[in-house]
């Protein structure tokens, strides 16, 4: 669990710069460092700074696409340059040190450089030390441009020097603050108002972080100990570039990133691995974390606790941020040119496209809090618009109260059209209620919203009075006004009333319409009572013929097919003339019980062919319940029968015309019926009605059924044999022919090394060969076995031939490879009995010219038959 | 703003207890039903009057999941309160309190104030763990116990202000060495200006609210 677990959407473009290669090809570079320098006209150029162990300087001066590079010897170039460090404002520090004892610190001015000039040096201070430099670090600060620089040293003590540039030499100082190696030196300004110049030195050892006011007289004037612990390690630093007042430190540790000020800790932030680099510029926190493969780069947006990049790039040598600028060095690991580096840069997106992506994403949130950190003249447009998509979204996801809140804050900027119009169902009575008021109370409110609010409380009170009529519904004798509502809300009490007022009801002396009456008002209760008893009543008031239109009865049941299906059955088996309408129904009750599994297909074919149902209209409810008819049992193999005596004519006609025109075969014998009706009507010059065409269809459909059977019944064909081969396939995947043999075919023996193996399946020791074959060390030959064997086959050239035919194959092969006959020319074309044949006599051929050709597998063996 | 003294905070607890929702209440006034989880220890602070005395809380929310302890532990250290949440609604966060508060204890100065938060409780049919045994537990380790709710708010501010002023008591009651500032204390300078922007305190100082009682 780290920061990456945090949401990730992609702010930044990782842009690749031209490269920078140095005018010298192979010098080792021992420090480097860069800076961001913006002119008055707006543009940036960067400065990189290159050192060499040789003393020279390589400053590359990039202003857009133009470079220039100038090349200069260090003011003490007999000692190797082991630091640089450069200031925001082109003042560049180098440290170099011979030993442990002798080191000089210059200062160059490189906003000095004027064409291809050496910058010239403005400070120079020569001083013994006890240890070796591990960090530099040179800043410009406060109002005065007072320069700060301080040195750290293997042993825990540091250099520092705070004043002019001038006076480096007489006022740097040497202080003991650490028990262990400095990684790192940072300078802000501090909080103390007196007259007296002061400032923050942060020093980050090893294992401790310390804070240390230092005076204008270059003296320390006070010392905190900010972080201590031995098993910690602080692996770099970087200063905040602040959002309002006041820096902070940032420390990368190996478990986390810690943050400090000058007198307390701050927040910290997990992400693991070894940092190489960070940078904090306004709220944005990077990272370059030292990886297997390179480094990786992560930039978090702490306030969105959102990651908005992270990607992985060869080993980041240093990197630069100003101003939401970030670059990064790599070293160029496909060049020659040990001094060719790598640029990239990060450009952080415009506003409008990061909140679109944040949009996309569903992170509403988060773009409104980048939209409220941006100075944009038409931020307020913007963030209603962002509220609007953010409310839309809570609406949708159900969490409607938050949506009113959020669609509220667009009040005055928004027109409130746009908010009503998805508020206006009932359901959202109340959030509409909500947003209106607000337009009450900021005072934007119209007439019509006025009446809007009128209506969505009228509406309330409209519900209020239906639940209270619901609640006193016992009251009542007419439940079909409150049909519509739940049966399930009924109570225990008038279910038991309505079931005890059934079982008393005497039907004999009520007319149709009264039990009509009776079971849409007490049906469904009495249903949810006992359904057996309700069926069984029906069907004596069926019998009774007291029912004549059952199809009212069953529309009151909607939900209950089973009853209507029952019901219906009954009534069309005891109903001397029964409407085809009924018959329909019928059968859709049927599809529908057995689609929810409650009927077998058999149930439904045996209802088919005891109904007279018109074939075509089988088959279309059936595909409308998607179920597959069984034509072939239903005992219609024969078409439907649609045509009349009267047609058989016309038939008649038609296949003597097709015999007359053949080339109208194709056309006519697609359905003769429903083409001569329509021919009919065309000559007739009267209307072709849709249903004319509908024959066409049916005919289609049939012919499609049967086709999908045989490709079914094909395809299943095709499986069966699929399986058979694919358990084939798994024999021989799971029990693979083993070449190596375990014991020597001459002495029976497990076989030890050296051993000869051949492709034939036989294996011997190299000293049984020997021994038994007189075979020499260097002769090349073949499996002595098979060889025998072929001596057998080549006393009769026709035993061969038959052998090789009832014989494996592949054996038969083997055996001939084993023999050391592999050199054949073998024709694509030959077929295999060719092939063998080919095969055998040129064995034949070669065995008699004592020509041996080598084992394929021989190249594996050296002279002496090991492995190689 | 000037303040006559700095408290420091921490609050622990079980991950998902509502820590981090327990800080945003008390010092934005806002819940956030979807909250990211805290990764490593964030950072929130807010002015407050005890006794007719301006105090600032500065308060880290840390990271309930265990890989995050060793992170954590170093923030006990120079913290005056604690702030040991549960979840009402997960009797396991309620199981948890022991080693917590034996965390808290070993790496904390003896003196820190610790206020057992059961938070939640707004969500009472869903209750796991008995108010009474809150109660219990407190009384067992010597701790002030509150139930709150940083949904509706309910005892936010209480919970936060109450250990304010225990500690404030101890203060006066001469139990807090003040001039240590390792025991999270620290007397304030009310001529400077204080409360620089440090990442995670709401930006531009916007969680800093003055006066708020």
């Amino acid at each position: 669990m780290s920061l990456l677990e945090w949401k990730s959407v992609e702010l930044f473009d990782f842009v690749t710069l031209p490269s920078i290669q140095l005018n010298e090809n192979n010098t080792e570079i021992t420090s480097h460092c860069c800076n961001i320098v913006k002119a008055a006209n707006g543009r940036t150029s960067t400065t990189f700074v290159f050192c060499a162990k040789s003393g020279n300087v390589y400053v590359v001066i990039k202003n857009g696409v133009k470079s220039r590079q100038i090349i200069f010897k260090c003011h003490d170039s007999h000692k190797p340059i082991k630091l640089c460090s450069i200031t925001t404002t082109n003042l560049l520090a180098i440290v170099s040190q011979k030993d442990k004892y002798a080191l000089c610190i210059c200062i160059y001015d490189l906003n000095q450089i004027k064409k291809e000039e050496h910058p010239p040096c403005i400070s120079t201070a020569n001083m013994q030390v006890s240890s070796t430099a591990t960090s530099l670090h040179i800043a410009v600060i406060g109002p005065d441009k007072l320069l700060a620089l301080g040195v750290g040293f293997e042993k825990g003590d540091i250099l520092l020097h705070f004043g002019t540039n001038r006076e480096l030499a007489l006022s740097i100082r040497r202080h003991t603050v650490a028990l262990s190696p400095i990684n790192g030196i940072q300078f802000t300004t501090c909080d103390q108002q007196n007259e007296m110049r002061a400032f923050n030195v942060f020093v980050i050892s090893v294992d401790a972080i310390y804070c240390l006011v230092l005076n204008d007289k270059n003296t320390i004037d006070s010392k905190m100990v900010l972080d201590n612990n031995k098993n910690i390690s602080n692996q770099c630093c970087t200063l905040s570039q602040p959002v309002v007042s006041d820096s902070f430190l940032v420390v990368g540790r190996n478990d986390a990133i810690y943050c400090f000020r000058s007198d307390c800790r701050g927040p910290c932030y997990a992400i693991e691995g070894q940092k190489q680099f960070l940078s904090w510029i306004d709220n944005y926190l990077l990272v370059v974390v030292k990886t297997n493969f390179g480094s990786a780069i992560t930039v978090v947006d702490i306030d969105n606790k959102l990651i908005v990049l992270h990607k992985r790039i060869s080993t980041v040598m240093d990197i630069i941020s100003f101003n939401k600028l970030y670059y990064f060095i790599t070293k160029d690991e496909n060049s020659k040119n040990v001094c060719a580096f790598n640029v990239y840069a990060l450009n952080e997106y415009q506003i409008n496209i990061k909140v679109r992506t944040l949009i996309e994403k569903c992170m509403h949130d988060s773009a409104l809090m980048m939209l409220e950190r941006e100075e944009n003249p038409h931020q307020y447009d913007d963030v209603a618009y962002v509220r609007l998509k953010y409310g839309n979204n809570l609406l949708a996801k159900g969490f409607y109260a938050r949506a009113v809140s959020e669609y509220a804050q667009t009040i005055g900027i928004l027109k409130p059209y746009h908010i009503i119009s998805k508020l206006l169902s009932s359901r959202h009575n109340d959030n509409l209620i909500q947003y209106v008021n607000n337009l009450l109370k900021s005072k934007i409110i119209t007439n019509e919203h006025h009446k809007l609010l009128q209506r969505c409380l009228d509406r309330t009170s409209l519900r209020s009075r239906i639940e209270q009529l619901w609640i006193s519904r016992n009251d009542t004798t007419r439940i079909s006004d409150f049909k519509q509502i739940s049966v399930r809300s009924s109570n225990m009490s008038h279910l038991m009333d309505t079931w005890n007022n059934f079982q008393e009801t005497d039907f004999n002396n009520n007319d149709e319409s009264d039990i009509f009456n009776f079971y849409l008002e007490y049906g469904k209760e009495l249903l949810l009572a006992d359904t057996t008893i309700v069926l069984n009543t029906m069907k004596s008031l069926v019998k009774s013929k007291k029912i004549k239109d059952i199809l009212r009865f069953l529309i009151i049941f909607p939900n209950y097919l089973e009853f209507n299906a029952n019901l219906l059955s009954y009534y069309v088996e005891n109903c001397s003339f029964c409407d085809e309408k009924l018959l329909y129904y019928l059968l859709t009750l049927y599809l529908g019980l057995w689609r929810e599994k409650k009927i077998l297909s058999k149930d439904i074919t045996d209802l088919v062919k005891k109904m007279p149902i018109r074939f075509e209209k089988i088959l279309t409810l059936s595909k409308t319940y998607l179920f597959n008819i069984d034509i072939e049992n239903l005992g219609t193999n024969e078409e439907p029968q649609f045509i009349s005596e009267e047609h058989k004519n016309f038939l008649q006609c038609l296949n003597q015309h097709i015999k007359k025109n053949p080339n109208l075969t194709s056309l006519l014998t697609i359905s003769h019926q429903s083409l001569l009706t329509i021919l009919q009507k065309l000559c007739g010059g009267s209307e072709i009605k849709l249903r004319d065409t509908k024959p066409f269809l049916t005919e289609k459909f049939i012919k499609n059924t049967i086709d999908a059977k045989s490709e079914l019944k094909s395809i299943a064909d095709l499986n069966c044999e699929i399986a058979i081969h694919s358990s084939l396939e798994s024999h021989y995947k799971q029990n693979p022919i083993e070449f190596r043999n375990r014991y020597c075919d001459v002495c029976r023996q497990s076989l030890h090394m050296p051993a000869i193996y051949y492709l034939c399946q036989h294996s011997f020791h190299k000293d049984c060969l020997r021994f038994n074959y007189n075979i020499k060390e260097g002769d090349d030959v073949g499996c002595v076995l098979c060889a025998t064997n072929l001596k057998y086959f080549e006393s009769d050239d026709e035993n061969i031939y038959l052998s090789c035919k009832s014989y494996d194959i592949i054996k038969g092969i083997s055996n001939v490879f084993a023999s050391g006959i592999d050199n054949l020319l073998i024709s694509e074309d030959c077929d295999k009995e060719e092939y063998y044949n080919a095969v055998v006599s040129n064995d034949m051929t070669n065995q008699n010219t004592s020509e041996r050709t080598k084992n394929p597998f021989d190249d594996n063996y050296d002279s002496k038959y090991n492995c190689s | 703003m000037s303040y006559a003294y700095l408290f420091k905070y921490i609050i622990i607890g079980d991950t998902g207890v509502g820590k981090s929702c327990l800080l945003l209440q008390f010092t934005d006034k806002r819940f956030q039903p979807v909250h990211d989880l805290t990764i490593g220890v964030e950072f929130g602070a807010r002015m407050i009057t005890i006794d007719g005395k301006q105090i600032k809380l500065q308060i880290w929310d840390t990271a309930g999941q265990e890989a995050f302890r060793s992170i954590t532990r170093s923030y006990y250290r120079g913290a005056a309160g604690a702030l040991l949440v549960y979840d009402i609604t997960r009797r396991e966060t309620f199981n948890h309190l022991t080693t917590w508060l034996e965390d808290a204890r070993q790496h904390s100065n003896s003196n820190m104030v610790i206020m057992l938060i059961g938070n939640k409780s707004d969500l009472d049919s869903r209750r796991e763990v008995k108010k009474e045994e809150g109660e219990a537990f407190a009384r067992e380790h010597g701790l002030v116990f509150m139930e709150t709710s940083a949904r509706t708010a309910a005892n936010v501010e209480e919970a936060f202000i109450n250990t304010a002023k225990e500690i404030y008591e101890k203060i006066q009651e001469g139990v807090f060495d003040i001039n240590n500032e390792a025991n999270g204390i620290k007397i304030g300078q009310q001529a400077t200006p204080t409360n620089p922007a440090l990442p995670g305190a709401g930006g531009a100082g916007g969680a800093v609210n003055s006066g708020c009682c």
